[in-house]
């Protein structure tokens, strides 16, 4: 990972178009602004990783489902 | 009493107070606002979150007091705001707070703690809430069996 040291107001560019700055500092928070492209996708690490464990959360096969359920010692379908 | 073609439910007749509708879409399922509980008394107390848009589209849930007694939950400014609360709810007074199930192909069923849904009682509406900077998991092992309920 590639450590860089920001103070208050101070920036970082990634890829010759986003940038990266930081607003404010209050204790352990940092607000950073960010300018990027339309196309970027920008969202917090945990809402990306709320998505993720959220598409493995779809039931897939019924039968695997149940199977699931019995082994948690309930009555599957 | 609205009809509904599912997967698993075949034809599911439910209450329009089961339904409920997400103030903002889960991430991943931005699109898909509205969803029935389906709560089969065998089942209990794991409930089913069944897309109404998405017939494939459906979720295993558990009330995060069934895992955790003593879950502590936490929105965010734009969640409350989402909900129309102006302080933090209280589980099962004013919302009811339910935990994903993940089955996966391979090793132990895990309940998602770090980003429960919740479901203003009075309204029905839903936000997941990130708990971000809290210590609960995405992937808490779920002990088997699960007795009890909330």
């Amino acid at each position: 990972m590639l450590i860089i040291d920001r103070r208050l107001g101070q920036a970082i560019v990634i890829d010759g178009r986003i940038e990266v700055r930081v607003t404010e500092i209050a204790g352990n928070r940092v607000k950073l602004g960010i300018v990027a492209p339309r196309e970027c996708g920008v969202v917090r690490k945990e809402v990306e990783q709320a998505a993720e464990h959220n598409r493995a959360a779809v039931l897939g096969d019924p039968g695997r489902a149940a199977a699931a359920l019995r082994a948690l010692g309930r009555k599957g379908r | 009493m609205p009809i509904l073609e599912t997967p698993y439910f075949g034809r599911l007749t439910y209450d329009e107070s089961a339904a409920i509708e997400f103030a903002i879409g889960m991430p991943g399922f931005e699109e898909e606002k509205r969803f029935v509980i389906v709560e089969p008394p065998s089942h209990a107390p794991m409930v089913y979150l069944q897309s109404m848009g998405r017939r494939d589209l459906c979720f295993l849930a558990l009330p995060v007091l069934a895992v955790d007694g003593s879950y502590g939950l936490r929105l965010g400014a734009e969640e409350l705001k989402a909900l129309g609360f102006e302080e933090q709810p209280v589980i099962n007074r004013d919302v009811v707070c339910l935990c994903l199930v993940t089955i996966p192909e391979e090793g132990p069923v895990t309940v998602n703690l770090a980003a429960p849904v919740v479901i203003r009682r009075s309204t029905r509406k839903a936000v997941q809430v990130i708990q971000g900077d809290s210590e609960y998991s995405f992937r808490h092992p779920l002990p088997a069996p699960v007795e009890g309920g909330c």
